[in-house]
């Protein structure tokens, strides 16, 4: 083989690298499309009395580590919560700012005997508060030990069956835990459920609550819309349809309390303990071979701020990243594990070939193609096609999730908002998303080479 | 290759595949606002239709108007939609009169009509106006449709069976209750619920005495919901000969009447701590001062959620005071059964 036998085989690697990763969205596009309408159908007649006292109480767990500014509000908001019952239980872990002397000045925190039961180990609890003006509000003050021990802590402490996870800077809708709670009445196998992660920035905020949808000023923000629908709404709906979706936003997620305890908790030893516990409870109820559910709830159900600085996104893709790769590592016997269905053979390794080592893949075409084009080495005719491709089809999966979204919820109500949305699906596949790669892809190599990824 | 040019047929194929997804992105792009479009056009007919109907609606609660606007084809969906809403927000004589007005609207034919289409929707939609509607002459295809692989299609057509004819859907819908467990049980309890303890207790009560253990508890549960005493006695005698774990903890959570307090007792020692728990909380419900004693024990139990459950029935016993519980505290010297105790004590202190 001489070198430009090499360079052929390089360059058709990577037009059919990306024509590969984009059929699998377009396929799990086409799944979602089918999932999508037979909900929407269903929703559009939920006029049937809601409810009837079958709904399990709800146990929300709020990990917080120096979250004085917002956690009043998110507090206030949940107690407004169109739910018939649920505790909040507010994890201060350790914080060194004043979140403890607000929380006990908001909500008039009494220390409370509890009798703690450590299901979970964890760091030190070292005093349980209840509120004398909410009376389903507990506060648990403890020693730092990162958001899962934190969350470890709140699960040893809730009183309920199901737990909904949430993160201190989101803002949830009146009626979240009673969609993310459907699939739990409708299927008892159900082991959790999540939602879609909706950008609420400019948006109007009132007693914690989006009270006016608006589309963000900012372009990176705006982009992140775009990216979130794909992602979500055919991304996790897709893969739910097949019980394989390998993550819930750790911003909300609901899970059966029991079943989370069985797999051991929240993972302290990695960062990204949301996404770890997904692929842990898949890993250890398929390997059981016991029958369950892990679902996506199409609804908007929550709602938080996007970074506007490319900095600060950039930070948190990279950190995104080195958490993928830790969850898929610390789960590898799950990959084409014979009882792991299509988990272990469709889920585990698309994620792993076009998420998890795709940035690799798409940095690396990227500078191949546009070197071996510089140079002379690569016919423009061939770089043409690559780009052709590689943005063709970029554009197609983000214009199909703005029209599931067209197709369901329609949450940007004014037509100059789509018109907005329809530019950022084109504008977006020129420089955003490689960005965005850029990014992961430098995540992986962190992950690679410091390997712990910086605690939340 | 490497230098390859549009001639490469490779290369031709592949930019065919590039051309056609530009075509096929354009034409979703066009397919979105066109959705949008309609949905726009959409929305005006209904706030149209809306603004027609709502007042008629109201007209029909005292007497039905003697000429009412005619129906376009195009409007059936939003109308029954609009309809089928307000229905659901009446009680008693309003929801006839409102029925009145829509076999005035030749409605009744329509939902008929759109029971045999394909479309989900307009089945659902058909399914829950002819419920509402209470129409007979549809019993059968609603019967057929219970059988629906589809839950909330069939769930639906049993909710329209139960309002048409509420005792003899129960004896039809029965087996489906115990056999279709892709029926959420709280849309189930909706329909018992709706239906009335008249209408389901018997029936009920007899499908628990010839139960499957593995039917057994969903059942009770069901008889739970409809709120009556009736399906105690037969509750009784299932726990009096119960083996099965499942069983025995269904019946407890059923249990009531301060006479089965010894039925409840029997249990507060049993292996299974999910049949403790339901026992002690039982004894919480049905027991009286005497039982003090039989719920120590408990309080230092190895599961939290008895010790929990024991703690808070003894401080609900009758005539048990807060100040007995504390000294209740005091002379135990069990270090669980003292937390669980202080917690619960501090619990009533600020409830």
């Amino acid at each position: 083989m001489n070198w430009t036998d090499w360079i052929t085989g390089l360059q058709w690697f990577f037009v059919l690298y990306f024509i590969g990763s984009n059929i699998g969205y377009i396929l799990l596009n086409l799944l979602s499309t089918r999932t999508l309408r037979t909900y929407m159908e269903a929703r559009s007649l939920g006029d049937l009395p809601a409810y009837s006292g079958y709904e399990p109480p709800i146990s929300i767990l709020i990990p917080a580590y120096n979250e004085e500014a917002a956690i009043t509000a998110l507090v206030r908001s949940l107690a407004l919560l169109d739910y018939p019952e649920f505790e909040v239980i507010v994890i201060n872990d350790g914080s060194e700012d004043n979140t403890l002397a607000t929380l006990q000045h908001d909500f008039s925190l009494v220390v409370f005997p509890e009798a703690y039961w450590q299901r979970i180990k964890g760091k030190g609890v070292r005093a349980i508060y209840r509120s004398m003006t909410y009376p389903n509000l507990r506060v648990i003050e403890k020693e730092h030990g990162g958001k899962a021990d934190a969350l470890n802590a709140g699960i040893n402490a809730s009183r309920y069956p199901l737990f909904c996870a949430v993160s201190a800077d989101s803002i949830l809708q009146s009626d979240s835990l009673r969609r993310a709670v459907q699939p739990f009445l409708e299927n008892p196998l159900t082991v959790a459920s999540g939602g879609t992660v909706r950008i609420a920035n400019d948006c109007e905020v009132k007693n914690g609550f989006i009270t006016g949808i608006e589309l963000p000023k900012s372009g990176l923000a705006l982009m992140q819309i775009v990216e979130s629908q794909r992602t979500f709404l055919f991304g996790a709906m897709g893969w739910s349809e097949l019980n394989a979706m390998l993550i819930i936003s750790g911003a909300f997620g609901l899970f059966r309390k029991d079943t989370v305890i069985e797999a051991g908790g929240y993972l302290t030893s990695t960062s990204g303990e949301d996404m770890e516990l997904i692929v842990r409870l898949h890993h250890m109820l398929r390997l059981k071979g016991s029958p369950y559910h892990i679902t996506f709830v199409p609804d908007p159900i929550f709602w938080t701020k996007a970074p506007e600085n490319s900095r600060a996104l950039k930070t948190k893709r990279v950190n995104w990243q080195r958490r993928l790769a830790e969850s898929l590592t610390l789960n590898m016997p799950l990959l084409f594990n014979r009882k792991g269905g299509a988990v272990s053979w469709l889920a585990f390794p698309f994620v792993t070939a076009f998420e998890w080592l795709g940035p690799v893949f798409e940095v690396m075409g990227y500078i191949f193609m546009i070197s071996g084009f510089a140079l002379g080495l690569i016919s423009w005719q061939v770089f043409s096609v690559f780009l052709m491709v590689a943005i063709g089809f970029g554009m197609l999966l983000s214009v199909t999730a703005l029209l599931l979204e067209e197709l369901s919820f329609h949450i940007y109500p004014k037509t100059s908002q789509l018109a907005k949305l329809l530019i950022a699906v084109v504008l977006e596949n020129f420089g955003y998303r490689q960005r965005v790669s850029l990014w992961r892809f430098i995540g992986l190599m962190r992950w690679l080479f410091e390997r712990k990824a910086p605690a939340k | 290759m490497g230098f390859a040019a549009y001639s490469d047929p490779l290369l031709k194929f592949m930019l065919w595949v590039g051309l056609a997804i530009f075509g096929v992105t354009l034409l979703l792009l066009v397919q979105t606002m066109l959705l949008r479009m309609q949905l726009i056009v959409r929305q005006r007919r209904e706030q149209r239709l809306t603004e027609q109907w709502q007042p008629l609606f109201a007209q029909s609660m005292t007497a039905v108007p003697q000429s009412l606007p005619p129906i376009a084809k195009s409007d059936w969906d939003a109308f029954l939609k609009l309809w089928n809403h307000t229905q659901e927000s009446l009680r008693g004589e309003s929801k006839h009169k409102l029925n009145q007005l829509a076999w005035a609207c030749g409605m009744g034919h329509v939902a008929q009509q759109l029971l045999d289409q394909k479309s989900m929707r307009a089945r659902l939609m058909a399914v829950t106006t002819l419920g509402h509607l209470q129409e007979k002459n549809a019993w059968a295809k609603l019967k057929r449709i219970t059988d629906d692989p589809h839950p909330l299609l069939s769930l639906t057509a049993a909710r329209a069976l139960m309002q048409i004819d509420a005792k003899a859907a129960v004896a039809e819908l029965l087996p489906l209750f115990t056999r279709r467990h892709d029926w959420p049980l709280n849309k189930i309890a909706n329909l018992i619920n709706e239906a009335g303890p008249d209408a389901v207790t018997g029936p009920l009560t007899q499908a628990v005495e010839s139960a499957a253990p593995e039917e057994f508890p969903r059942l009770v549960r069901l008889l739970g919901a409809a709120h009556s005493d009736e399906a105690l006695p037969a509750i009784r005698r299932i726990l009096q000969s119960a083996t099965d774990d499942r069983v025995i903890s269904a019946c407890l959570q059923a249990l009531r009447d301060p006479d089965d307090v010894e039925l409840a007792r029997t249990y507060v020692r049993h292996p299974s701590w999910f049949v403790r728990v339901q026992a002690v909380s039982a004894l919480g419900r049905v027991g009286s001062k005497n039982d003090r004693d039989a719920l120590i024990a408990p309080l230092s139990d190895s599961v939290w959620w008895v010790r929990y459950r024991a703690a808070q029935a003894l401080a609900g016993l009758p005539q048990v005071t807060l100040d007995e519980v504390r000294q209740i505290r005091e002379s135990i010297t069990d270090r669980f059964a003292q937390d669980i105790l202080t917690q619960v004590i501090a619990e009533k202190q600020t409830a």
